[in-house]
């Protein structure tokens, strides 16, 4: 008897000690988790540079996470994924007190901030969607451009015309659709050989994933880097990093907002410019947003 | 009439009616019956391209309309196996039975980005660079596109060398960057920032333009805010050691590294604590003693000083900064070496007289001792508007040593050189607008306590050389915007006070140098137009002179990824105070310096062109630069034999001397081969008169060296790398042929690890040097070297160097108008055990 409960004992001890590396990460920052990830893929979007004058086309990597019920695009903000960066609970204490310091400095304007948060944070967009999330057919979009805000609209498929021209990308056969989306004529490639009604952004609609979406004027694009089928990876609904909450607001009021925020950064770069006495480089027409509808 | 649109109507409606299919059904699961949602049901084509489509609703039904006659209907989903029927005509219902399946999803892993650019960033990705093996951050800078790490552990970014060492935005080591490169290890850095054109005063923005990069590190988060430590400790035969500990701690107020390094392997500690970093644009004067007297160390050879450096050294350093508020930081340095080092070299030098040339033969035996401390404290606050530097330092130095020659010569000589020196160099800038106020003040004492004692046949000959020195430059500097151009005013004045033994010498000057800088669209301008008045007290005479220059710049960087400028200018360099003494100095134990009380400066006019090409998205990186220089010099060299002396001396004689400079590099990334490919190509060609006997004689000395690198991974378990060094040097007296040397080095290395925890390298050197005329000596010198890795923190090392046991390295060299053959020992065959622990 003695001894069958001093080995109990002994296992009980061993178990604690030994990790449980095959755990699934469940403590992401306590974020909640919404859905497991079944198919991950890595786009690259191109877009302007905001100051025309600068012909700057800036890449970005996004990922959208496809999930059972739901899917998920966001930034990646990362480089690697070997960064321990959301995974400590040190780690984002560090990071929410450093945003906290930046914010909490008086007097200091609001391009200075965005400027520091820039050097803080790893850099990349705040932007997320979240698609039939909370509820199937309702889209969450997430904001970062000035502030956190955050809005649901009714999700509304591209009206997209499937074209008989295919090609080859990536190894996948895809096919053709064009759409004309609030203002702006699209150009996607869609593959049926991933059989997911999903695509990067708000792109959605396509009998298979949309590998590529480009706007006709060339300003916004997304092309599909890589897809991979994660083990043990989890959807989680992100929080603003500083600690407080995304402010709800509607869709059009906050895309007037960013495009008042653009004509802003334009009037403030020339202003600048104009102190150091040289000509005003921008135009008063900075690049518009993805969406147009909302003017 | 009525009937004929009924017909029509009818028509019409069976027309609409036709081209609309609508086709229904469910789809459920093989195995559970149960129905599936999310179903994807496309009408396709004979071509099986998609018309139309739609999907299951969440009781698995779904309603699919399509314009004409699909052939067939697929259905797929993630996780079924995908179905495809066909399409029967009238009918229109298909209800559907999907199997279960493994994912079949082909994945395409996600390509990682090597280099990301951000603005006037690049950023690259350590992971993607580093490779099995690696262990220092230095080593991982070598292997990326763009950045060369030279020798001396110097940093450049396409061909400019760096003006800031940052890690996580701190400067902490203040230009002594080689302790971080060697020091950090990659895996705790997540990225590796270059900040391209980088101007590190904020309150200089916009309005100084920086054409030098500066690094940043950017750490893992798990490697922040506590404390690393590193142990490295090995034993060997015949009698080595080498030992390493180091702390790091980089937290968000302050940073800190210390080490102490030991050992007598070879490796030279003094690259670890050397200040990298000039600032190229910063045109401050500075003022330094000169080395009449140097140790006897090796001369550099080809081959890398850990083969032939026969030392004992201890190191200790610590460095520490702290932030203070939110601009200003504090950082301290101090800094402890000593080193005992022997050597001993065999020499023919052949000096090329107009009475014929003169060969001598010497064979020394060196023991020399380093004994070097410096500490260092600098303030700086970093505003916007305000910019305030001070750096206090102090260098202290006791090196001595001893030579015992044989050969043409016997004799022995012992020096004591000792370099002590303090200074303070304090900067202030306050920017408002457009326009900059900078002051700034620099001070600096140094005392060189210097002799040396010579016993050559029977005779004894005592040579002092006491320096000391006092040394101070203020100067003032206005940055003004006026409409598009920036006018710069700078005004100042320079003071040296320095007696060499009972010589004493002065030196005032004041100086004003106004700069226009035009930036325009894309192009940049600049135009400087330096003056001086000088006053010299040389004791007995004084002299008064006037120096001016211009110079001329442009900058273009309309084309993207690259950047070209174009510079001219004439200048006048002034007078070499170190030169003027009265009499003849002892340098050696054949060798004198006679000084001149002459005086004379030198005009020189030049004119630069280079390029910058940096493709991050390709990883190509390249740089060009080309010098012209055509100098009028007051002095001419005299080398000369007096009896058994060589003197060394200045003769007043107007002579002209010119040079070309052209060097290039080319490095780009090889996706093939999963490495790099490097390509450097170097060439100076020097025209000089120099008086040999009493005949002034032209010579030109060419140096071509070619360095091309290429390396790869194979299997992703086989490192591979491969060089070719190829140096060609030339001279060629008045009207004769020239005489030419050639020296090839090949270099290879592998490095192979068959199972996750033991990793195997071997590192091969050829070298082919040409000695004499067609007659070349080869050495073959080879290392291998065992690792297991026990633990990710706990390693064991076993390193064989000098396998093939080669005793001695020989190469000639054409240097002014000698001839020299050296030949040194290489350290013997040497048997290393190592362990590297980091708890």
């Amino acid at each position: 008897m003695k001894a069958k409960s001093l080995t109990l004992v002994v296992l009980l001890c061993f178990c604690r000690i030994c990790p449980a590396s095959a755990q699934i990460q469940e403590t992401f920052w306590h974020w909640q988790v919404i859905d497991t990830v079944r198919i991950y893929c890595v786009y690259d979007y191109v877009e302007y540079n905001v100051f025309r004058s600068n012909h700057l086309k800036e890449h970005e990597l996004f990922c959208v996470e496809i999930g059972d019920r739901l899917s998920r695009y966001y930034s990646l903000k990362q480089l690697e994924g070997d960064s321990l960066f959301y995974t400590t609970p040190q780690a984002k204490r560090e990071y929410q007190r450093r945003i906290r310091a930046v914010l909490s400095v008086k007097g200091d304007n609001k391009t200075n901030r965005l400027e520091k948060m820039g050097q803080i944070m790893p850099g990349g967009s705040e932007d997320e969607v979240y698609k039939n999330y909370p509820v199937q057919d309702s889209m969450l979009v997430y904001n970062g451009w000035h502030g956190r805000t955050k809005y649901t609209e009714t999700m509304m498929p591209q009206a997209w015309e499937i074209h008989s021209d295919t090609m080859l990308f990536l190894g996948y056969t895809c096919q053709k659709a064009t759409c004309r989306w609030r203002g702006r004529d699209y150009t996607a490639w869609f593959t049926e050989e991933i059989p997911v009604n999903d695509g990067p952004y708000k792109f959605y609609g396509l009998p298979g994933l949309i590998v590529s979406v480009e706007d006709e004027t060339g300003e916004y694009s997304w092309q599909l880097q890589g897809v991979e089928m994660p083990a043990n990876k989890r959807i989680y609904l992100s929080q603003p990093l500083n600690g407080k909450e995304y402010k709800l607001t509607d869709r059009l009021t906050e895309l007037r907002q960013q495009w008042k925020s653009r004509l802003q950064m334009v009037k403030k770069v020339n202003a600048d410019a104009v102190m150091l006495g040289k000509e005003p480089p921008e135009t008063e027409d900075p690049y518009d947003l993805i969406e147009l509808d909302y003017k | 009439m009525k009937r004929l649109l009924f017909t029509c109507l009818m028509a019409d409606l069976a027309l609409i009616a036709s081209a609309q299919i609508k086709v229904t059904g469910q789809v459920t699961d093989s195995q559970s019956g149960k129905p599936l949602a999310k179903v994807i049901v496309s009408a396709r084509d004979k071509d099986n391209k998609t018309k139309s489509f739609v999907q299951t609703k969440a009781d698995g039904t779904y309603m699919l309309t399509a314009t004409s006659n699909p052939a067939t209907l697929h259905f797929s989903i993630i996780g079924y196996k995908k179905k495809t029927i066909p399409f029967v005509s009238g009918q229109t219902e298909y209800h559907v039975i999907l199997e279960q399946s493994a994912i079949e999803l082909r994945e395409v892993k996600i390509k990682s980005q090597k280099i990301r650019q951000r603005g006037d960033t690049l950023v690259y990705s350590v992971a993607s660079f580093a490779k099995e093996g690696d262990r220092s951050i230095g080593d991982v800078l070598k292997k990326m596109p763009g950045i060369q790490v030279a020798e001396d552990g110097k940093v450049s970014y396409n061909g400019m060398p760096i003006n800031k060492f940052y890690i996580e935005g701190k400067d902490l080591l203040q230009g002594k960057y080689g302790l971080a490169t060697k020091g950090v290890e990659h895996k705790d850095v997540s990225s590796v920032e270059v900040m391209t054109n980088h101007q590190p005063v904020k309150a200089l923005k916009n309005l100084s333009e920086s054409e030098q990069a500066a690094i940043n590190l950017k750490l893992k988060d798990g490697s922040k805010s506590h404390l690393i430590t590193t142990i490295n400790a090995a034993l060997g035969t015949p009698a080595l050691w080498n030992g390493n500990l180091t702390a790091m701690m980089f937290s968000k107020q302050w940073q800190m590294i210390s080490t102490y390094k030991t050992n007598n392997t070879g490796e030279d500690l003094q690259r670890d604590i050397r200040e990298h970093i000039d600032i190229l644009d910063k045109k401050t004067q500075t003022y330094s003693e000169a080395d009449y007297l140097t140790l006897p160390a090796g001369k550099q050879s080809e081959l890398e000083k850990q083969r032939t450096l026969f030392n004992k050294t201890h190191l200790l350093s610590t460095n520490w900064i702290f932030g203070i508020g939110r601009d200003a930081t504090l950082d301290a340095q101090v800094s402890y070496l000593t080193d005992r080092q022997h050597n001993e070299y065999e020499s023919k030098t052949e000096y090329y007289q107009s009475t014929g040339s003169r060969m001598i033969e010497d064979r020394l035996h060196s023991k020399a001792g380093i004994e070097r401390l410096a500490a260092k404290m600098t303030i700086e606050v970093n505003r916007d508007s305000d910019y305030l530097n001070n750096v206090l330092r102090t260098d202290l130095g006791w090196d001595g040593g001893d030579v015992l020659t044989g050969g043409t010569y016997n004799a022995t000589q012992h020096l004591y050189l000792p370099r002590h020196q303090l200074s303070n160099s304090l900067e202030y800038i306050h920017r408002k607008g457009k326009n900059a106020l900078t002051v700034n003040s620099q001070n600096q004492w140094a005392w060189l306590p210097q002799y040396t004692a010579v016993e050559r046949d029977g005779a004894n000959y005592y040579q002092d050389l006491r320096r000391h020195s006092f040394y101070s430059d203020e100067h003032v500097n206005f940055d003004i915007g006026i409409g598009a151009f920036v006018v710069a005013m700078e005004g100042g004045l320079n003071y040296v006070d320095r007696s060499l033994n009972d010589y004493r010498t002065r030196r005032y000057q004041t100086y004003l140098t106004p700069t226009l800088k035009y930036p325009h669209r894309q192009f940049n301008f600049t135009l400087r137009l330096p003056l001086s008045y000088y006053h010299y007290d040389f004791g007995d005479s004084k002299r008064d002179d006037v120096n001016y220059g211009s110079s001329l710049g442009v900058s273009y960087r309309g084309i993207r990824n690259l950047s070209l400028s174009l510079t001219g200018g004439i200048s006048q360099n002034p007078y070499n105070i170190s030169n003027n003494f009265d009499g003849q100095l002892m340098t050696n134990y054949r060798t004198m310096m006679r000084g001149t009380t002459e005086y004379g400066t030198a005009t020189g006019k030049s004119v630069a062109l280079s390029a910058f090409y940096q493709n991050s998205s390709n990883g190509v990186f390249g740089f060009l630069t080309a010098t012209r220089m055509w100098n009028k010099n007051p002095f001419v060299s005299i080398q000369s034999f007096d009896g058994d002396w060589l003197i060394n001396g200045l003769m007043l004689c107007p002579n002209h001397s010119s040079s070309w400079l052209v060097n290039g590099n080319i490095e780009t990334m090889l996706p093939f081969t999963g490495g790099m490919f490097k390509l450097y190509a170097n060439w100076l060609q020097h025209d000089r008169e120099m008086f040999t006997g009493d005949v002034l004689t032209f010579y030109r000395n060419n140096l071509l060296s070619l360095d091309a690198i290429i390396n790869g991974t194979l299997f992703k378990k086989l490192n591979w790398k491969y060089e070719l060094e190829y140096g060609n040097s030339q001279l060629r007296l008045g009207d004769e042929a020239a005489n030419s040397l050639q020296s090839f080095e090949h270099s290879f290395s592998l490095y192979y690890s068959p199972i996750k925890k033991l990793s195997l390298s071997l590192v091969g050197e050829y070298y082919h040097n040409e000695v004499a005329q067609h007659q070349y000596t080869n050495h073959f010198l080879m290392d291998a070297k065992a690792v297991w890795k026990l633990r990710s923190n706990l390693e064991f090392t076993l390193a064989l160097n000098n396998i093939l046991n080669e005793k001695r390295y020989a190469y000639t060299t054409y240097t002014q108008l000698t001839s020299f053959s050296s030949s040194t020992p290489i350290r013997s065959r040497e048997l290393l055990l190592s362990i590297y622990f980091r708890p």
